[in-house]
């Protein structure tokens, strides 16, 4: 009798789990409507035409919080500083200019040497201590320093001297002329901070940091989430009350808390998952422009990769349609430009390599590696786009005769130790640019940074770019960009893949939430339905 | 003529062996120092590059460099980390620029809690299973009990993690998932399902370990002489089996709990955790030396204290266990 009791009940237990095992593989809801996927999910915003108060959770899938913008690089503490911190300028919302912030107004001198910024009157830092052209120096300065991450930056822009010849005035004074200077100021490393609570703290202050932006710090739990509040000091607060930001790092998990209703955002929806998501009513999946490019970067110094027209046949050779189908599950537009498609001056003069492998196989026979070659894709196990990406390349390029790609996985660290070392073949992965002059991204893929791991012959595209920096009509610039664009087109620099936008999945009950094309969330004008 | 072996009070060896225990930690540590010091150098990858990513100028990765102390020779570095280690200062994260201890300490409760939890709710669902599978031995109910324990065993735990998740907390809506929670309460539930993740997988080994050492015992002659002697069923099994049949268990369950913290970096993932084997993965990846150091020393220290909590449990558990 006992014996028949408990096998009763292992086997309802076995049951149960069975049960729970087909729940959970069950579709989570219905798919029973269908949310439109589109770039236009948001609509051009009013500062206080939402409701005021309000929580709002964000889903990043960062794994630590740094809110020093000396010393990340990360898209995920970006979206924070902009939120919490001033900048001279700032890019607008579809990245097509840049539009006043702390300064009202600027000037340069004829010779493009000297910027004169003028700032907004009755500034304030969430203390309430006023925001003066002094804390606008020391910020530059502290970013200029030697163990900031960007100190580069200002050197490319050739910064000389910034001073503050009074409490409203800033002058920053060139060694050269440079016209994307006002890009270079209005990026999250040119933050404001308030110098006296900044020298008095040193680095501590980052802990519970006196802010210059809609948003100030009201708790931070590291690696776990950090909390936003308004700003009660700020000249345009924000409708939002309060911003949570919760790091999940694994996309499933960030998914599944936007289905279980705990989050209202999720950044960075898994291709694989968007239509799935849009499916769900109340979410909404939306494509905010990214100024980001996928692509090969290519060793020019490495056989056989060092032939034009073998690096044209590999360009002819790939289905760029079908990877994005097979990659992107359609979520991505076919690359033509090496630079970025949100990126100011992006030009569509360029062709870019429609996929056709006649032609990839007639330059193949011009090319010194007639008869093949045997190259390596490199990728980082991390990353599955990259992985897939790499597979379907190494398939496509199989149909040239005598080409063999082999797949190689280094984990990041040993990849760029052996890229610096000159050990690559060419390497999966994309770029985003950090400011919507086209000047950054061409200086450098093309001749600055990566030109190392390219070893290009940039002897031409080198003026090209130079000349470019000086230039001040937009008219002739454009040009000079479409110009550097069709040289990279020309002389198969790279293989260009896809353009794709930032999808994040969301709330319907969240409103006029935007991203601009390089990264720069805008919660000042965002608002919760209640 | 030979006298007997003095016979010490228990009390007393056991002191004694823990003592020296204790002593025989500091070259263990000494080695595990020296290993991490250059095992994390001799994989490629400069933080510098690695903190400034595909951005920057040489001048700034050489800047970086003699900031963080990497342009000195290698025996340099190492002298100048025994130094501090001496002094208990582990140096300070790379990336959050912070002194990498504090850090730690920060996280590793969190981490240790899930690991602590994870075998009691493993050492619950192993001990009433692995007890109808030995006594009804070969019964529908042992063959389920065992289907279950491979079934679980072989399942990835990443996987059991997302069907917990989805049945539990986007379905059912019993426990809340991702994070930790603010108070003691909230993180009893936060944590139900990832340690049920990590116990699922343990307490299938040790449904099959205890089941495997209740039955060897139950053939044992010292049972057969406790049922000879009249004893009821009940004692012989908790006196003389069940007491016996623990000792590999309590090695498996410690060994557990020090696994748990070493490898609980994909459930912490999966459920955003904010534990120490996130910490770990992310500071490996971003040639946090400090960071990696410092937590892998704190696991040395873990092992060799939790194997040593074992062997005094032995003790309690099994009295002919002795440490003389």
């Amino acid at each position: 009798m006992k014996k028949c009791t408990t096998t009763t009940a292992l086997v309802r237990m076995l049951a149960l789990v069975v049960l729970l095992l087909l729940a959970a593989c069950a579709p989570a809801v219905a798919p029973t409507t269908t949310t439109e996927t589109t770039t236009e999910t948001t609509t051009e915003s009013e500062a206080g035409s939402g409701q005021a108060g309000g929580r709002l959770v964000i889903s990043t899938n960062a794994p630590q919080i740094l809110l020093d913008p000396t010393t990340t690089t990360s898209n995920n503490d970006i979206m924070l500083h902009l939120n919490l911190y001033e900048l001279l300028y700032r890019v607008n919302r579809d990245g097509t200019e840049l539009e006043p912030s702390a300064a009202e107004s600027y000037e340069t001198s004829e010779d493009l040497m000297v910027w004169t910024f003028h700032l907004r009157e009755d500034l304030m830092f969430s203390d309430g201590s006023a925001l003066t052209a002094e804390d606008v120096v020391f910020s530059i300065e502290r970013g200029r320093r030697e163990e900031s991450l960007w100190a580069w930056l200002y050197d490319d822009a050739g910064l000389e001297t910034v001073e503050a010849p009074d409490a409203q005035t800033v002058v920053f004074t060139l060694n050269k002329p440079f016209v994307p200077f006002l890009s270079y100021v209005a990026g999250y490393w040119a933050a404001i901070f308030p110098k006296a609570a900044l020298e008095a703290q040193g680095d501590t202050f980052f802990d519970n940091p006196v802010t210059s932006g809609p948003f100030m710090v009201k708790e931070i739990v590291q690696a776990d989430h950090i909390t936003l509040i308004a700003n009660p000091h700020t000249l345009t607060p924000p409708l939002l009350e309060e911003v949570e930001f919760v790091l999940i790092p694994d996309d499933n998990t960030r998914i599944l808390k936007l289905q279980a209703g705990d989050i209202d955002v999720a950044v960075d929806v898994p291709a694989s998952q968007i239509d799935a998501v849009s499916a769900i009513p109340g979410l909404t999946v939306a494509a905010y422009p990214f100024a980001f490019a996928s692509g090969m970067t290519l060793n020019h110094a490495k056989p056989p990769l060092d032939d034009l027209n073998f690096r044209l046949a590999l360009n002819y050779a790939v289905d760029r349609e079908a990877l994005i189908k097979a990659v992107l599950f359609g979520h991505g537009e076919v690359a033509t430009s090496f630079l970025p498609k949100g990126v100011m001056y992006w030009s569509d003069s360029v062709p870019g390599y429609p996929y056709d492998l006649d032609k990839a196989k007639e330059y193949l026979a011009q090319s010194k590696y007639a008869d093949g070659a045997e190259f390596e894709i490199w990728t980082t196990p991390t990353s599955v786009t990259n992985n897939e990406i790499a597979t379907a390349l190494q398939g496509m390029w199989s149909q040239l005769p005598g080409v063999t790609a082999t797949i190689v996985q280094l984990e990041s660290g040993v990849m760029t130790e052996r890229r610096t070392n000159g050990e690559h073949w060419m390497t999966a992965g994309g770029f985003s640019s950090d400011v919507v002059d086209p000047d950054q991204i061409s200086n450098w893929y093309l001749t600055g940074y990566i030109h190392q791991f390219t070893n290009a012959d940039i002897s031409a595209v080198q003026p090209m770019i130079q000349a470019a920096q000086i230039e001040v009509d937009p008219a002739k610039r454009e040009q000079m960009y479409a110009d550097i664009q069709n040289w990279a087109w020309e002389s198969a620099n790279n293989i260009s893949l896809y353009y794709r936008a930032n999808q994040w999945g969301m709330s319907d009950k969240v409103k006029d939430l935007w991203v601009d094309p390089v990264m720069g969330l805008r919660l000042r004008e965002a608002w919760v339905e209640q | 003529m030979h006298s007997a072996p003095p016979v010490y009070p228990l009390e007393t060896v056991l002191g004694k062996y823990i003592l020296r225990r204790l002593v025989q930690l500091i070259p263990v540590l000494i080695g595990v120092s020296v290993v991490v010091f250059f095992m994390i150098r001799l994989i490629p990858g400069d933080p510098a590059n690695v903190m400034l990513g595909e951005r920057g100028s040489q001048e700034a990765r050489d800047q970086i460099r003699t900031t963080l102390g990497l342009d000195e020779p290698i025996y340099v570095q190492y002298g100048l980390f025994v130094m501090r280690l001496a002094q208990g200062d582990l140096g300070d994260s790379f990336v959050l620029r912070r002194p990498a201890m504090p850090l730690i300490l920060e996280r590793f409760p969190r981490t240790l809690f899930l690991a602590v939890y994870a075998v009691v709710l493993s050492a619950l669902l192993a001990f009433p299973l692995a007890l109808i599978s030995a006594l009804k031995k070969d019964t529908l109910a042992d063959q389920i009990i065992r289907a279950c324990a491979t079934l679980t065993l072989s399942m990835p735990s990443f996987w059991i993690a997302l069907l917990l998740i989805i049945t539990f907390s986007v379905r059912l809506r019993i426990f809340p998932f991702a994070g930790y929670g603010d108070n003691w309460r909230e993180h009893l539930l936060y944590l139900f399902l990832p340690a049920l993740s990590i116990a699922l997988a343990g307490s299938a080994v040790f449904v099959r370990n205890l089941r495997a050492a209740i039955l060897e015992v139950l053939q044992s002659d010292y049972v057969r002489t406790a049922r000879a002697k009249g004893l009821s069923s009940r004692t012989v099994f908790i006196w003389h089996v069940l007491r016996n049949s623990l000792i590999s268990t309590v090695t498996l369950l410690g060994l557990h709990v020090a696994y748990t913290v070493g490898g609980a970096v994909i459930i912490e993932t999966v459920f955003a955790i904010p534990g120490l084997g996130r910490f770990l993965l992310d500071s490996i990846f971003a040639r946090d030396y400090p960071v990696v150091q410092a937590i892998t020393l704190l696991l040395a220290v873990l092992v060799i204290f939790v194997n040593l909590l074992t062997d005094i449990i032995y003790a309690l558990v099994d009295p002919r266990v002795r440490y003389d």
